[in-house]
Formats: structure tokens, sequence, C-alpha cells
């Protein structure tokens, strides 16, 4: 037997079908709005990189390349020891300075970026020109990271315009990959 | 001035009219220089007109279109119109006036009257309202105004608008006369507003003998002819009190031997006559009309051009009957489903941005998850932290070694990562050390000096210092 609906069913029927809605919506909306954020900056994110492949001219990057411009990625301490002390002294030679045995020291105490950092060590006697050359030629090293340290001490008995040559001690670093110990 | 720039473009209206026993209909829009006659109807009933006119649908519901009005026209009959002089205030108070008078004067009740109120003339303190008033539940006005009209409008505003723009006369004042079979309208047009009406019992038929309508000598009946004489000048006479200086009646006519003998009758009667021919000029359309057509629809024609006045001057009796199912209809069912449309738009519409997005991150991540793209950002994020790590020694050395220092000599220059920048040097005298000190301290990125004290050489004449700083983030473990 069909059951005819009053109006005042309807109605009750009616509201209760506004209110579900709105009780379902209450619950599950904030918890999709919170998802499709997440998505929304995962998806900048991946713009972002992407552009940076399609468009490397960059602000960002152009300092980066100005910075940094050759690198070649870490490799296994010794291995990376080798290639950068290879490189160094074809670049001390270059710049005119005394070649000297370069003092290797493998830090196994800090990390720099997940990195081992390895320190090479130059000590000698050299003019300021030269040195100055060595400091520039050192971006185009690929294994070359940065600085550690650097002492430059002049004779200080000599006049100014008598030094024609300073005692150096430069610390350079570069970075190899972590190995398990 | 055209005239007709007057009038609204891009709108047409439907007036329907009963004219004698037949009740007529005209669909008119302004078209450039002319008024467009689109459709002409007539039948016997106004429901069966309204079918035919496409005011309403077969099953008798009223058809509304957008740019589009249906206006009906109400007789003559039964309309009273009463002057009032009242203080010039707001329309709002007017209006509580002029209902409040009319009360005073009316037949009946103000809620069983249509009333609706011009005002003509106005100084700096006063104004002359016009008031015009109909009773509600007359025969005429039910059968009209159950079409669901958007305007009621009086017949003697029609005639008035038929004699200003169809006739193209550009008088303001007038007393404008239209003869129609049983009954004359007279309506008293002051500064192109009508402000009274008067209906006279003889018309046409009374007053012109049926067997020679057609013929050119003594063509009327001269009991009624004598009797329409004197009703006419006693109306006249009341409107003198309104146009002092009027004793010409205007006669709408086709140009028959009928009209022209009633004119000539008027004439000789001692009042002055014009007679105001449609202009078939201004008219175009699907079938072109003569004078004569036009006389015949000469007041659907002028309910038509009413609504049509960019100034609309007719009186509205029953705005609150006109128009009222589409408020019944609008008040309640387009507002919800305007709100419904509205959500189901915003849910369509965020679904949708949704999807896309969804899209976008799968193609992306597909994308991004390749192992060059990932080498790359191995690569970069690499070479991003390397620049971190490299101060620029050669700008330091820079700093220290500029050729500003006069008479300092350095001896010593010491860089660790992580430490403040140190240097011993000599100074030739007191004052050359003071001047580099204060350069150095005012060098822009030098942060937290410190100096040794001065030690003078007995053997060089000179003065030993030492110094040291920060500059930048070269000297920090990570430069920026």
């Amino acid at each position: 037997m069909a059951v005819k609906l009053t109006d005042r069913d309807k109605r009750t029927l009616w509201l209760g079908a506004v209110c579900s809605v709105f009780i379902v919506g209450f619950v599950c909306v904030p918890e999709q709005i919170g998802r499709w954020r997440q998505m929304r900056s995962e998806i900048h994110a991946m713009e972002e990189t992407l552009q940076q492949i399609q468009d490397p001219k960059n602000p960002k990057q152009l300092f980066l390349d100005t910075q940094v411009p050759v690198y070649r990625m870490p490799t296994t301490a010794d291995a990376q020891a080798f290639l950068f002390r290879d490189k160094l002294t074809e670049q001390i030679k270059k710049a005119g300075l005394k070649e000297v045995p370069l003092q290797t020291d493998f830090s196994k105490k800090g990390s720099i970026g997940g990195y081992q950092p390895l320190f090479l060590s130059y000590a000698g006697k050299c003019s300021f020109d030269k040195l100055l050359k060595l400091l520039v030629d050192l971006k185009t090293n690929p294994y070359y990271v940065g600085i550690e340290a650097l002492k430059i001490e002049a004779d200080p008995k000599k006049p100014a315009e008598g030094r024609k040559e300073m005692t150096i001690e430069l610390t350079l670093t570069t970075l190899a990959k972590k190995t398990l110990s | 001035m055209d005239q007709l720039s007057e009038l609204k473009m891009g709108l047409s209206v439907t007036a329907m009219a009963r004219q004698g026993r037949e009740i007529r209909s005209v669909e008119l829009r302004r078209r450039g220089r002319s008024l467009e006659l689109l459709r002409l109807e007539q039948a016997d009933t106004w429901f069966a007109l309204a079918k035919r006119a496409k005011v309403i649908d077969e099953s008798g519901i009223r058809i509304r279109a957008s740019h589009h009005l249906a206006v009906v026209g109400l007789d003559s009959v039964g309309v009273v119109f009463y002057r009032m002089t009242l203080p010039k205030v707001g329309v709002q108070e007017t209006n509580a006036m002029v209902r409040m008078q009319a009360e005073t004067r009316l037949p009946l009740g103000v809620d069983q009257m249509g009333l609706d109120w011009k005002t003509i003339d106005s100084s700096t303190s006063e104004c002359v309202a016009t008031v015009a008033a109909m009773r509600k539940n007359s025969p005429g006005v039910t059968e009209a105004v159950s079409l669901e009209p958007d305007h009621a409008i009086l017949e003697a505003d029609a005639l008035v608008k038929m004699w200003q723009w169809g006739c193209r006369q550009k008088a303001t004042d007038a007393i404008v006369m239209s003869c129609h079979s049983h009954h004359t309208v007279l309506c008293c047009v002051c500064d192109h507003q009508l402000i009274q009406a008067s209906v006279l019992d003889a018309g046409l038929s009374d007053m012109v003998l049926s067997d020679t309508v057609f013929e050119a000598m003594s063509p009327l009946n001269s009991g009624p002819v004598d009797q329409f004489i004197r009703d006419l000048k006693g109306v006249m006479q009341q409107y003198r009190e309104n146009i002092p200086d009027c004793s010409t009646v205007t006669l709408l006519t086709d140009g028959s031997d009928a009209l022209d003998a009633i004119a000539q009758a008027v004439t000789e009667a001692g009042l002055a006559v014009i007679k105001a021919l449609p202009d078939e000029s201004m008219f175009s359309g699907h079938s072109k009309l003569g004078v004569t057509d036009l006389y015949a629809w000469r007041v659907p024609i002028g309910l038509a051009l009413c609504p049509l006045a960019e100034k609309p001057t007719h009186y509205e009796l029953f705005k609150d009957l006109c128009g009222k199912q589409e408020k019944k209809n609008t008040s309640m069912v387009r507002p919800i489903a305007a709100c419904v449309a509205a959500v189901v738009a915003v849910c369509i519409m965020t679904g949708a941005l949704y999807a896309v997005d969804v899209m976008r991150h799968k193609k992306l991540t597909e994308l991004t998850s390749a192992p060059e793209v990932a080498q790359f950002q191995t690569e970069k994020a690499y070479q991003n932290m390397v620049s971190k790590q490299r101060a620029d020694v050669l700008e330091l050395i820079n700093v220290v070694t500029s050729k500003e220092h006069k008479g300092i000599i350095l001896d010593k220059f010491t860089y660790k990562k992580g430490q403040p920048l140190k240097i011993d040097g000599r100074a030739d005298k007191p004052p050359s050390w003071y001047s580099f000190d204060k350069t150095m301290t005012n060098t822009k990125g030098v942060s937290q000096p410190k100096r040794d004290n001065l030690v003078p050489d007995e053997k060089t004449k000179k003065v030993k210092f030492g110094m040291s700083f920060h500059y930048k983030t070269y000297t920090r473990k990570v430069t920026q």
C-alpha cells in the first residue's frame, strides 16, 4: 500500500536531507581541502623544478653559475683526493707557484651537506701576484669547494718595496662521498 | 527635432482595446524614424484576442518575453478626474496628500478604486495635481486585467498619444475629440498631459443617419446633433477653467464624410475645429495601412505608444493589478532557483578545478620522477651547497689591501673559516692607523672589529698594530 506523504513529512525529509548534506560537508570538506592544498604545493614545487630545467637562465641560477661555474659530483674519498690534488697541482704550476707536496687531511669528524670534507694544504713561498692568480683560477677546478684557511705572511724586517716573496699557507676543501665505517 | 526620438527603441508593445463591439490589438515598435506595425488582430472577446496576439498561450498562461510589453485599454466611461492644489513637497508626501484628499471626494473607498495622479502645473510653492480614478471591480477592468497585462491605460491617454505622435501634432494644449459609434470622447490636454476626459453619450451612429452616411449632403440627424453640440459646449465650458483661451476642438478623423459633417456642424455652432488625420508616413510594417485603417486602430496604436515614451505621462490606475502573476512567480521560485543554480555552478567549478589539479599532479609526478630529473635536482642541490661554502677570499684581500689605506704596510693576513679575519701590520704614524681603523670600521660588511694595543717600533720608527673583524658572512661557517 502506497503511503501518501503530507506536506509536513515532505518538509521533514527535505530538512533531513539538507542537514545530512551539511554534516557530511563539515566532516569531509576540511580534510579534502587540506589534501588539495598539499597537492597544490607539490604541484608548485614540481613546476618550479621543471621550470629550472626548461629555463636555466633564471636569476638565481645565473648567480649560482657565477659562484660555481664548474663542478663534479663527489666520488669516494681516495678518488676525490686524487682528482682534486691532480687538478690543483696543475693549477699551482700554471700560476707559477713552486711545486711542493700537498698535504691531504681526511677529516672524519664533520659533514657538509651529507658529504665528507677533505682538506688539501699547500705551504710555500710565492709572490702576491702569483697567489692572486691561483685564487682566481681555483673556480675552474671542478673538485674545489672552498678555502678553509689562508695565511699570508711577509717578512716584517724587509721594507714593503723589497718583499718579492711571502710565505703562504693555503688549505682548500673538497667533498667526498661518505663511506660506511 | 524628430518627435519619435522621445520613444524608446528596442521595445515592442502589444496593445489591446475595445472599439465598439470588437476588441482590437496591435503590436508596435519604433524602428528608426517610423513606427512599425508588426501585428494587427481583432476578436470578439479579450481572451480570444489575447491568444491571437500571442499574449497568452493556448492553455491561457501569460506569455512573457524580454523587451515586450502587453497593454490593455480601459474605457473612458467611469473614469473621473479631480484637480487639487497642493503645497510643493516630495513625491511620497504628495502621494499621501492626494490619497487623503481623494478619499473625501471619491464615491467609494480608496482601496476599492484605482487612482493615479500627475502634477501638471507648479509654482514655487504650490503644484496642481490631476487625479484620475476608476472603480476596481467594474466588469471592463476585471476582464482586461485578468489577462495579466503589464499596463492598463486609459483610452483617453491613448487618444492623446495618437494625436501627438500618430497625427504629428505639436500643440501643447488642446481639446481632442474622438467620435466612436455610440459615444464621443473629449480629452483636455494641457502641456502635453491629459488633465481631464469626458464622454458624451452621442456617437457616430447616433448622429449620422445610417442610409446617408456616405452621401455628401445633410447626413446628420439634427436632434442628436443639437444635443451633442449642447453637451460639447457644456464640457468645453468646464475645460476653460484649465485652458482659459481654448475654444478650438481638435477632431481625430480619417477624412470621411460623416466626420466632416460633424466637424461642419460643430463649426456652425460657433466652435473652431481642427481636423487631425493619422500620418501614414509615420508608420511602416508588414501591411501598409491607409489613413482609414490607422484611424480605425487609433486606440490600440495610441495605447502602444504610451509605454514606448521615454518619459511616460499616462495614468496607471491599476499598477497593483498589473504584472501580479509575474511578481508571484518571481517572489518565491526565482530566488530559490537562482541559489540552487549558483550552488551547483560553484560545485561544478570546484570539482573541475580539483580534477584539473589531480591530473596536473599525476602528470608532473610522472615527469619529475624520471631519473634525469632526480639527477638534475641532486646536482643543483650540490651546486647550491658548494656556493654556500665558497667565500670570496679575493674580495677580502681586496678590502684590506685597498690603495685608500695610505701609510699602512700589512705583514700578516690570517683567514680561517668560522673565525674572524686577523691582520697585522705597521703604520707610518698613529694618524695613518686611525685613518685605516676608521675606514675599515666603516666599510660595509665589516662587523665586530677588535684592535690590539698599538706598539711603537723603535728601530723602524713605526707603529705596530693588530686587528680582527668579521666580514659579511665570509668568516662564518656557511656563507650566504
